[in-house]
């Protein structure tokens, strides 16, 4: 962030797993600031970025936020050229919508949400986030 | 627990089975954690020898990974109480109600605190009474609220002691033993302050109630 190095700040953020999920001390990355950078706007990983965000807000309790960085995100994918990487998208999009219904115990739609995102991350062999979001879903 | 909690066990089941034979393959141990909570949610209420031995693989695992996983921990304590295991009911609500209250979980939050009040009630009528009151306003609170006018209601709120069926089933056992404690005012009366409670008080609330419960436990050691 500090070199406004727009495209290495996106690939570590598209690939440092998911908060939640870090074991030992957590890396925060300053989601924000990678956003705000020049160029980022235009940059393929973009959408991944926005994506990355939409859980965030659900964990921290921000509700009313999700559904619009979900729809953010959602729009920005749409230019993507991969499947794949639209399919990623989809599933953290998925994974907060899930969040969101399970604080406001809307279990039948958690459960919808969280099938659907374990089929798009076996669509692409992610084992792992799928049993997880099976898991969630049970 | 979507499933579980909407009341679909069997549905729960499929999808927990599923899942922790793709996280054993995968290998990773904090999802394996999380599928072993899950298949013992959807357990707890019908093959209650299993659903422990499956509670205790993952608690093992998450101390071994030293990791608080939020929505695993409010899981554990709901079985854990299903399984009628108090002081582990105790032990996890303590460290799930911290994270509930940090991410506004309210629905969670309230069944934790349910389950709390069962787990207290011999030991503390008085704050079990409390507890069920502050958890139906966290109830009511969270069905009322809408992230977005777009958002619909969920459920109506009078439905949601059918939905949360297993919460549900506590909150009458708990209700039965406070009514031979106290007289039918006293318990409104109660109930009434436990309603009065934000989250804030309540989380905090919980959490002393926890403590005196561990200690009444302890002192008794049971």
């Amino acid at each position: 962030v500090d070199t406004a190095d727009v495209d290495l700040a996106l690939r570590i953020l598209r690939h440092t797993p998911i908060l939640a999920y870090q074991l030992g001390f957590a890396v925060y990355l300053p989601l924000h600031a990678v956003l705000g950078l020049p160029g980022a706007t235009s940059h393929d990983l973009y959408p991944a970025a926005l994506a990355v965000s939409t859980p965030l807000y659900a964990i921290r309790g921000e509700l009313e936020r999700v559904e619009d960085a979900c729809q953010e995100a959602f729009h920005a994918a749409a230019r993507l050229g991969s499947e794949r990487e639209q399919r990623w998208v989809d599933q953290r999009i998925t994974n907060a919508r899930t969040i969101r219904a399970l604080a406001l115990g809307r279990w039948s739609e958690a459960a919808r949400d969280s099938e659907q995102s374990a089929r798009l991350a076996l669509r692409d062999g992610q084992e792992g986030a799928a049993a997880r979001a099976l898991a969630t879903g049970a | 627990m979507s499933y579980v909690l909407g009341g679909d066990p069997d549905a729960g089941a499929r999808l927990a089975e599923e899942g922790l034979q793709l996280a054993r393959s995968a290998g990773g141990p904090l999802t394996v954690a999380m599928c072993l909570v899950a298949s013992a949610g959807t357990l707890a209420d019908r093959a209650r020898r299993h659903a422990r031995s499956l509670l205790e693989e993952a608690l093992a695992l998450l101390v071994a990974l030293d990791f608080d996983a939020q929505n695993e921990l409010a899981q554990a304590t709901l079985i854990a109480a299903r399984l009628g295991d108090w002081p582990l009911t105790l032990q996890l609500a303590d460290r799930s109600i911290r994270h509930l209250q940090w991410s506004g979980q309210r629905f969670w939050l309230a069944g934790v605190l349910n389950v709390v009040a069962r787990a207290a009630v011999d030991a503390d009528w008085e704050a079990a009474a409390r507890l069920q009151g502050a958890a139906r306003h966290l109830t009511v609170q969270a069905a009322a609220s809408r992230p977005s006018a777009a958002d619909p209601l969920p459920v109506a709120p009078g439905k949601h002691s059918s939905r949360f069926s297993m919460i549900g089933e506590l909150r009458h056992q708990t209700t039965a033993q406070l009514q031979d404690a106290v007289d039918q005012e006293r318990l409104r009366q109660l109930r009434a302050e436990g309603e009065a409670m934000d989250s804030d008080q309540a989380a905090a609330y919980g959490l002393e109630a926890i403590r005196r419960a561990r200690q009444s436990q302890q002192t008794d050691g049971t």
